[in-house]
């Protein structure tokens, strides 16, 4: 290093010389390239993004997958052993065979009550053994549907008591059943 | 109502750029560029010595400083803190590749063409001396007599002691007279 040093007033000179230099310069116009290369940057990293979160729900699938099968299986068995429908569909076996086979007014009270009682039954599982989910689902209810529910409960008991009364009306036990099938629809959709 | 001075206008325009740019506005951001491109150019051409080298930290610094947009609060001038990426991308671009500048006819044309249009002979003359100072020389001797930086802040952003900067400082400007008289 050099030991020289500018008096004061050579540097308060310079100084001066320096400070009103101009502070610009025509420069070239690199916007273009700049906007590129951060659109460039942006779309990379939207990518890498998506493929990082494509990578987590691999990972997720590979984790849940096997959970989720085993699950489903279990459902399905268990779904199965309550199932309505088996209930169901023999129960409308059991109508079909009554209207074609059985004109007897008795063996045609038995097997709609029959029929009733399962279609009860069934649905009552519904609500016992799905009652958890139902519960959930309900919380978030749209009240139109709950409405469309209670009605179709008033409209059951409605029956079940003119029944009551007329045991062997055929249009009130068919009305009958049809509110729980309708109950059993709406509550599929619900759970779904 | 009272009109507002000119310099309050800008500083709030600009400020309203930087908070809009800050969001991902892009047009904010390209009028930013377009306010401060030529000073970031020119600092970038004084500290390289080479137009299209300084095109290229200025570019640079101009991605880094939208990539670091969110982290910028505003409590320096939004200029100042470009000025600052800038310094900082040449002087990582120095550390990683020292380029020595020779000083011969073809860069005394190519440099005096770059300032003719904004600077007179006596100042492209100061400039040619800056950029043939000694690489730590010129740096300081840029960022505080010419950006205003303390001996501190000159020393944060070289990584050397306030000390040593002032040495050099003081080694530059005897350097840069000398060169001036001859």
């Amino acid at each position: 290093m050099t030991d020289k040093q500018l008096t004061e007033q050579e540097t308060k000179a310079l100084v001066e010389r320096l400070q009103q230099l101009p502070d610009a310069i025509e420069a070239p116009d690199r916007w273009s390239q700049i906007r590129a290369k951060l659109e460039a940057e942006a779309t990379a990293q939207s990518s890498t993004t998506a493929d990082n979160e494509q990578a987590k729900q691999t990972t997720h699938q590979k984790f849940w997958q096997p959970m989720a099968v085993a699950a489903a299986l279990v459902l399905a068995v268990t779904f199965y052993t309550i199932s309505p429908w088996q209930q169901n569909q023999s129960s409308l076996t059991t109508i079909a065979n009554n209207s074609t086979v059985s004109q007897s007014s008795t063996n045609h009270v038995a097997s709609f009550g029959m029929t009733l009682a399962s279609l009860e039954l069934a649905n009552s599982q519904y609500y016992a053994k799905l009652g958890y989910q139902l519960e959930q689902s309900q919380a978030g209810l749209d009240p139109a549907v709950r409405q469309s529910l209670k009605d179709l409960r008033n409209a059951q008991q409605q029956y079940v008591v003119a029944l009551e009364q007329q045991p062997n009306d055929l249009q009130l036990q068919q009305q009958l059943i049809e509110m729980y099938q309708k109950e059993r629809h709406l509550l599929q959709k619900i759970i779904a | 109502m009272q009109a507002q001075p000119i310099e309050q206008q800008d500083a709030d325009n600009q400020a309203e750029l930087v908070a809009l740019a800050k969001q991902g506005d892009m047009q904010a951001f390209e009028s930013l560029y377009r306010l401060f491109n030529h000073k970031i150019y020119l600092l970038c051409v004084r500290m390289t010595g080479r137009p299209a080298l300084a095109e290229e930290h200025m570019q640079d610094a101009f991605i880094k400083a939208w990539q670091a947009l969110p982290s910028f609060e505003g409590n320096s001038k939004f200029s100042t803190w470009v000025y600052r990426i800038a310094v900082n991308v040449v002087l990582n671009e120095q550390r990683k590749n020292h380029i020595e500048i020779y000083a011969d006819q073809d860069w005394q044309q190519a440099f005096e063409d770059e300032l003719s249009q904004t600077h007179h002979p006596q100042q492209i003359d100061l400039e040619k001396a800056i950029v043939k100072l000694p690489a730590q020389a010129r740096n300081v001797l840029l960022l505080h007599d010419l950006m205003g930086m303390t001996h501190e802040e000159v020393g944060d952003t070289l990584g050397i002691a306030s000390g040593t900067c002032k040495a050099h400082l003081s080694r530059a400007r005897v350097l840069l007279k000398e060169q001036l008289e001859r």
